[in-house]
């Protein structure tokens, strides 16, 4: 099951504001352009961690009810993701580890390409298919 | 329904939809329940396997009509 991991989701109230913690960093200029996703009722911007991973900052929208839940909660690094080679198989793979399909979309954030969101009790987890 | 059991569903609607003033039936659908939808229902599932530690296959998740069937589920898994 080819995959790398590719980001960290951190869930945040202001984009814009997150950003500047890393202003004196450098990394903050590497910065994509935030982006609406609408199918997903966020928005997001990736930040350049290194070694090819990003943290992604995740807005979400007022009516965003599941995310907004789990800010009002306090959380904030809240998925890991994955670029897979084939994310069918990969999907398929962690469900019959244990893990339930969560939702399945095609991301404006990455050219329209499929990924799914897959949960456990404790980790949640987005597969990419990769390029 | 065992009543520890029931105060428990309900204990995880409650966290799960963050919604203190929900109150289950054995016949309460989705539809009853605001903010009850096919994301929170997986988040549901997830956070039933995890308190009573028993593994729920979507065969089984997909049958399932009203609350009061998803705790005969429970009872039936622990058994």
């Amino acid at each position: 099951m080819p995959m790398t991991f590719h980001h960290v989701g951190c869930l945040v109230n202001d984009i814009p504001a997150a950003l500047k913690l890393y202003q004196h960093t450098g990394l903050a200029a590497g910065a994509s352009v935030p982006m609406r996703v609408p199918g997903q009722k966020v928005q997001v911007c990736f930040l350049p961690a290194g070694n090819d991973a990003f943290i992604e900052f995740v807005q979400p929208d007022p009516d965003n009810a599941f995310l907004q839940r789990m800010l009002r909660k306090g959380i904030s690094y809240y998925h890991v993701a994955y670029l897979c080679s084939d994310v069918e198989t990969c999907a398929g793979d962690f469900v019959r580890s244990g893990a339930h399909e969560l939702n399945r979309f095609h991301s404006e954030a990455f050219g329209g390409r499929l990924c799914v969101f897959l949960t456990t009790p404790e980790q949640l987890i987005e597969l990419i298919q990769a390029a | 329904m065992n009543d520890n059991l029931w105060a428990e569903l309900t204990a995880i609607f409650r966290e799960t939809l963050d919604d203190d003033s929900i109150t289950l039936t054995e016949s309460t659908t989705a539809k009853d329940v605001p903010g009850w939808d096919s994301i929170t229902h997986v988040l549901l599932v997830v956070a039933v396997e995890k308190k009573f530690r028993i593994k729920l296959i979507a065969s089984e998740i997909q049958r399932l009509q009203n609350v009061g069937e998803l705790a005969a589920l429970i009872r039936s898994k622990r058994a």
